[in-house]
């Protein structure tokens, strides 16, 4: 006879089981048949009978009309399950799940049965994160303000600080602030996801692995401002009386609605810049206008327009700073003249309208002054007959906001730390992609409900402890002997997911593999099927920079990829670069941190990727290192999977065992050892025998040899290589860049503005502002020896197509090819004068 | 490295039975231990079988019983027509030996700089380490200092043998430290394999089955044939044959010379011998000594044949050729009871001799028919009238095979009590053949259920069973 009890702690009762109740109890804490699956070690559905002691526990809340007393069916209820007074569960949470009632006689309900589950605390903790995301997560605590100071302070940061900023690709050796984006580390966001459930967790081996070196580098668009800091740092101002203004005039917006931080002078309507910025980051102005364009005839006669042209009345905004200027325009309006067409006698309004526009400044200091004036920005029309033809503009109202741009952070902004978490990536899935890392075990501790242990598979099994169930096995039962490749696939791919970042799509193109992937082929004939392990993560190839550092290959300022996990190598030595905060303000470094999956620049001692790449990006490492996540968490696994054996045996449990069990005990059984897959419903209401699977130790196992590859990457100007690299240096050029035109503006360099007027440019150089059409450099593009334009036979070019200047005031289209490289530029027969890109991205001409 | 064996099987013991081997070694906290067992054929370098066991915990001791796999070289051999054989298949000679497996580490006493790279070494050189260029190896601190240092641990390949105490490693040069000591173990779970650390020559298992009782008791020295030895039977004593029943019982050869005999005197004091197999490398031997097997017999005392009619039992012993007796007499009583009908079945008892049971009283010979038939199509055109046509035997149902299966229900005359119990042998043996006309078929018992009736609970004891043929008849269709 039997007797099992459920004690509910905390409201000091229980619940009885009936003696014909199964009370079925799993304990599991990893399926070989599904390495990548992760569970609580125990859990299932109990019918709990309704007996009066029970309802009574339970509040009746058999009765739809109940009202509960004492029983809080939303509150999580620790509970024991003794049976026979044996403690054999404990720190479980039970959950009433239903009520089921059947009437055959005269009264209602009169049969009862209560479903609850009972589960343990890893279970409970995947339930209560269920669809959370890590954007529900709180890092308001690590906010600071965006300065190259703090970015390169954070560099000696470790997990107690909770972030680091990474150093990103670049073809140069200078960063623009917005290209430095923090990353999280790991083990901060394991902090806070258990804390959010009410857990915390112990992982005695975080240091060991390297697990709280792990960083989370953003990974998203360009960070915006918040709405909010938008809103709070706004200047509004205001004019509602009409006014008239001339050309050249400064518009006056003299009342102040809104001014934080008094950068607004209503007296004077202008701006005194709080913000020292560079490209991207922008200053925006917007105005809303209410206004009238007159132009006025002043003569006695109809003007009778002689010569086509257009009046565009437009803003034009500049910032003065000390020594240098930026000008913007903003159009207005656009109102044509043909020839033939009239212009009456007095004022004419040629136009109205509400509108709201836009201008903005860029490179600016704090304290530059920044005003508004009124101008013309096209060719006007020629009225011959009359001696003028005077353009105004009579604004009715205008309203200005003045904030910075929402697009991009910009120096001393707040960096907002929720912003740098990965976007719809909910945390179960992120922790379950950690476990499948590390091969990670998870149960709970043996005395406190709250904590979960972590530990790594081989571990988790080392750690185990020797029982002798010899006597245990109920030998007139059929004890199965699986072999466990038959239960599985035939291939097993642990790898990260396919990312679409250009380095990463080449890897993909070249190898037909994802970077960092590992392939296990089992020895089984008979198997078939491919299995596939993916992360969420996504691989993170590291690439070399013009300055001796090694870094990851990503676009900093925007990355757009899916999460990456890098580790945090340290400091170490490289050449001079700069972090500009604006201008060339900022910090001058010779160190870099260097964050990648290997642990350092050379001679790796720790690979983060499942398995050795065919071809890196760099081949600055030297030589490569086995000790990969493969290698180190995954390779007993999978030789336990290809000529292990998985025992299912019926054993004489007692509660006692079960009271006692670690799901990581070595069980001593028919001259072996064994480690537990699965006991499959121990009935704690009964003395029958449990099946139990049980999994080949790894001593009986011969591990496979570890894959290794020859180091033949290729250079840095392989078509393997620099192709892939070339795209994302491009894509830098384009997030560090201003581009208002609507047409075809070729870059071919970064922290350029580019007007809106701007149709058909190509931009050669660092922080310019293009305002025409044709080529833009910051150096001569084409080299001859008596300084010349050489006479070039346009019909010779092709590809790229842009605008040349020949000097004579008219622009002519031309196409010209631009060679991937020199070598490139000599086969296609254009020795001297053929335009090539440099590895650097930068454009130079053959001599 | 030393292993001792603390326990084993008799030289001489039933295959059916546990085979216990119990080891233990001195080396059993290596990691990932294992004791080895090989079995090979006796004399031989033919492996038969090889197995690894864990150590048992608490005492480390290996738990060896490799009866299920020894089983798999034993059955039985036929010896119809044949006065005596060796009985080849009905034991196993075999020498088993005793080996272990564990991962080793070679220690290293420092890390040293190698040509740019990490290398190991042991100074003094005392023992040499195991590996060759392209190893890959696990590296394992004995204290890991919690600095650069700690590099040193992990997998790495062999990229370089300097010599048998200097290794260098695909791990880059960590930079000076002070020395650290570890192992070094190969990366692939390898173990080395210590074979034939100790062994038993020559042990025999044969043919046999013991109830718990009886192994409880066991003891192989009863079965030796040196003055009082007793034959591989379960024959009860006061057994009784028909003049045609053969019997073939089992004996251990123990390593008999050439020249022994078989003799036999009757109540009425003939004495006959005749000669039996015998060899020393043989095991096991089978000897007919009933029915036809006394048939031609060298008469000592007295005139062939050697059951007269005043018979009432004879005795069989072992001898050598100057009949000084070998083994203890084994009696068997004269069964001159009148047939209704007349069956013996020979069965395979629990020691390996072939003993008979006669089946005198009537018997039912039945047959099972099983037909496999299908419904095929009749009838054509008639071309004279035409329109469809048929002849009357015309087969529309035909059958395509039948299956007969031909089952003897036979029973036994009144047994004595010792006979009842050992009749249980023939329910349950594996090899039964009846003789029908003094031929013998190949049967099975279909009986799968029995009850041992005692005296003294029954005064007459009869046995009914029923067995089917092996062989099936073929039908002609």
């Amino acid at each position: 006879m039997t007797l099992t009890r459920i004690i509910l702690l905390g409201i000091d009762n229980y619940l009885e089981v009936s003696e014909d109740v199964v009370v079925p109890i799993n304990f599991s804490i990893a399926d070989i048949r599904d390495v990548q699956a992760k569970s609580g070690s125990y859990s299932k559905s109990i019918k709990v009978i309704g007996t009066k002691h029970n309802n009574e526990v339970l509040n009746s809340l058999f009765d739809v009309n109940a009202v509960t007393l004492t029983y809080n069916l939303n509150q999580k209820q620790p509970c024991q399950i003794l049976q026979n007074d044996e403690l054999i569960l404990d720190n479980a949470i039970l959950q009433l799940v239903n009520v089921e009632k059947i009437s055959n006689g005269m009264n209602d309900d009169e049969q009862i049965v209560y479903t609850v589950t009972v589960k343990d605390t890893v279970g409970d903790l995947f339930t209560d994160i269920g669809n959370a995301m890590l954007t529900d997560l709180d890092f308001s605590d690590l906010n600071h303000s965006y300065t190259s100071a703090n970015v390169v302070a954070s560099w000696a940061h470790d997990v107690t600080d909770g972030y680091k900023y990474i150093l990103p690709m670049s073809s140069d050796n200078v960063y623009q602030l917005p290209e430095m984006k923090p990353a999280i580390y790991l083990q901060t966001y394991f902090d806070r996801i258990f804390a959010n459930a009410g857990y915390q967790y112990q992982f005695d081996e975080a240091v060991t692995i390297g697990f709280d070196k792990l960083l989370m580098p953003y990974n998203g668009d360009k960070v915006k401002l918040s709405e909010g800091y938008i809103e709070e740092v706004k200047i509004i101002a205001e004019n509602t009386i009409s006014t008239e203004y001339f050309l050249g005039d400064q518009l006056i917006i003299d009342t102040e609605i809104q001014d934080p931080n008094s950068a607004y002078n209503p007296a004077t309507s202008t701006y005194t810049s709080e913000y020292a910025l560079n490209v991207p980051n922008t200053i925006q102005f917007k105005f809303i206008l209410d206004y009238d364009v007159i132009l006025v005839n002043s003569s006695a006669i109809v003007g009778i327009c002689s010569s086509n042209g257009t009046y565009a009345p437009s803003i034009f905004t500049e910032a003065i700073g000390v020594g240098s200027t930026t000008t913007s325009t903003s159009a207005i309006d656009s109102i044509t003249y043909e020839i033939g067409d009239l212009l009456p006698i007095g004022s004419n309004v040629i136009s109205s309208s509400v509108k709201t526009i836009y201008s903005l400044t860029t490179n600016v200091d704090i304290g530059d002054t920044v005003t508004f004036d009124f101008i013309n920005t096209d060719i006007p029309p020629i009225f011959n007959n009359i001696p003028s033809a005077t353009l105004k503009l009579r604004i009715n109202s205008v309203r200005l906001e003045i904030f910075p741009t929402a697009d991009t952070l910009g120096y001393l902004f707040p960096v907002v730390m929720n912003q740098h978490v990965p976007v719809q990536i909910k945390q179960s899935d992120f922790i379950k992609s950690v476990f499948t890392m590390f091969n990670i075990f998870c149960q709970p501790d043996d005395t406190d409900t709250t904590k979960i242990v972590l530990k790594t598979r081989d571990s988790f099994y080392d750690s185990g402890i020797v029982k002798d169930w010899s006597r245990k096995l109920v030998k007139d039962k059929p004890h199965v002997i699986a072999f466990l490749p038959e239960v599985t696939s035939k291939t097993l791919t642990l790898t990260y997911g396919q990312d679409k970042d250009p380095i990463n799509t080449g890897y993909l193109q070249n190898v037909s593999e994802t970077y960092g992937q590992v392939k296990y082929i089992f020895d089984n004939e008979y198997i078939k099927n491919d299995d596939k392990k993916t992360l969420i993560f996504g691989a993170s190839p590291f690439v070399d920079t013009p300055f001796g550092a090694v870094v990851m290959g990503i676009n900093g300022a925007e990355p757009k990829t899916l999460p990456r996990i890098v580790y945090d190598g340290g400091m170490h030595s490289c050449g001079t670069f700069y972090i500009y905060d604006y201008g060339t303000t900022g910090e001058t470094c010779n160190s870099y941190p260097y964050t990648t999956h290997f642990d350092r620049p050379t001679n790796p001692d720790l690979d983060f990727n499942f398995g050795i790449c065919d071809y890196y990006f760099s081949q600055s490492y030297q030589n490569t290192t086995l000790n990969n996540l493969s290698t180190l968490y995954w390779r007993r696994t999978m030789s336990q999977i290809n000529s292990g054996k998985l025992y299912i045996v019926y054993l004489d449990l007692t509660p006692h065992d079960i009271a006692n069990l670690k799901l990581n005990d070595k069980i001593y059984l028919d001259r072996a050892y064994w480690n537990i897959n699965k006991v499959i419903d121990y009935d704690a209401n009964s003395n029958d025998t449990t099946k139990v699977e049980l999994l080949s130790i790894d001593d009986e196992l011969i591990l496979p040899r570890i894959v290794s590859r020859p180091n033949n990457n290729p250079n840095n100007a392989s078509s393997l290589v620099k192709p892939f690299i070339g795209e994302v240096l491009s894509n830098i050029n384009g997030s560090l860049t201003i581009n208002a035109s609507n047409g075809n503006v070729v870059l071919n360099g970064k922290g350029n503005l580019i007007d809106q007027q701007v149709r058909n440019a190509v931009v050669i150089g660092d922080n310019q502002q293009v305002t025409k059409n044709g080529i833009n450099s910051t150096t001569s593009i084409i080299a001859t020896t008596d300084g010349d334009v050489p006479a070039i036979d346009v019909s010779n070019f092709q590809d790229t197509k842009v605008a040349l200047d020949v000097s004579n005031g008219q622009t002519k289209m031309a196409t010209i090819q631009i060679a991937t490289d020199e070598a490139q530029a000599i086969t296609l027969g254009f020795e001297t004068g053929t335009l090539y890109a440099t590895p650097t991205g930068e454009i130079r001409i053959k001599l | 490295m030393a292993i001792t064996i603390e326990g084993q099987p008799q030289v001489l013991t039933p295959g059916y039975n546990p085979m216990m081997y119990y080891l233990s070694s001195t080396n059993v906290n290596e990691l990932g231990f294992r004791y080895i067992v090989e079995v090979y054929i006796a004399g031989t370098g033919t492996k038969l079988f090889e197995k690894r066991y864990a150590p048992r915990p608490v005492d480390g001791f290996a738990e060896i019983n490799i009866s299920r796999d020894i089983q798999s070289y034993l059955s039985a051999n036929e010896p119809f027509g044949l006065e005596s054989l060796n009985a080849t298949n009905h034991y196993l000679k075999f020498d088993i030996k005793f080996g272990e497996e564990y991962r080793v580490a070679w220690d290293f006493t420092d890390f040293i700089f190698n040509n740019g790279q990490t290398g190991f070494w042991q100074v003094p050189n005392i023992t040499p380490h195991p590996f060759v260029l392209g190893d890959q190896i696990s590296v394992v601190l004995d204290s890991p200092p919690g600095d650069f240092r700690d590099a040193l641990e992990g997998q790495f390949s062999v990229i370089e043998v300097v010599d048998a105490y200097n290794i260098t490693t695909s791990l880059a040069w960590i930079g000076s430290g002070l020395a650290l000591t570890g192992k070094i173990y190969y990366s692939d779970n390898r173990k080395s394999r210590f074979t034939n650390l100790a062994n038993i020559s020559t042990q025999t298992a044969f043919n046999g089955a013991l109830d718990m009782r009886q192994f409880k008791d066991y003891d192989y020295t009863f079965y030796s044939l040196d003055g009082d030895g007793q034959f591989l039977t379960t024959q009860p004593r006061d057994f009784r044959v028909t003049l045609t029943q053969d019997i073939w019982t089992a004996y251990f050869h123990n390593y008999l010379p050439f020249g022994r005999r078989m003799y036999f005197e009757t109540s009425t004091g003939n004495i006959g011998y005749k000669s039996i197999s015998s060899s020393n490398t043989v095991g096991v031997g089978l000897a007919n000594v009933g029915g036809s097997g006394l048939d031609y017999l060298t008469m000592v005392v007295g005139t062939l044949p050697l059951i007269d009619d005043d018979v009432e039992w004879y005795e069989y012993y072992l001898c050598d050729t100057a009949a000084t007796e070998l083994s203890i007499r084994k009696r068997v009583y004269i069964n001159r009871t009148c047939s209704i009908e007349y069956y013996e079945i020979l069965f395979l008892d629990r020691l390996g001799s072939f003993s008979s049971f006669p089946f005198q009283l009537r018997s039912i010979d039945k047959g099972n028919v099983q037909r496999m038939s299908y419904n095929k199509k009749f009838g054509d055109v008639n071309t004279t009238t035409n329109t469809f046509d048929f002849n009357t035997w015309d087969s529309g149902r035909t059958t395509y095979h039948i299956d007969l299966s031909k089952d003897l229900t036979l029973n036994t005359n009144w047994l004595t009590d010792s006979e009842s119990v050992y009749f249980e042998e023939l329910i349950t043996s594996g090899f039964t053949y009846v003789k029908i006309e003094d031929r013998y078929y190949a049967c099975q018992v279909q009986e799968t259920s029995f009850e041992v009736q005692r005296q003294k609970n029954k005064n007459l004891i009869r046995k009914t069973i029923n067995v089917r043929l092996s062989v099936d008849t073929p039908i002609n269709v």
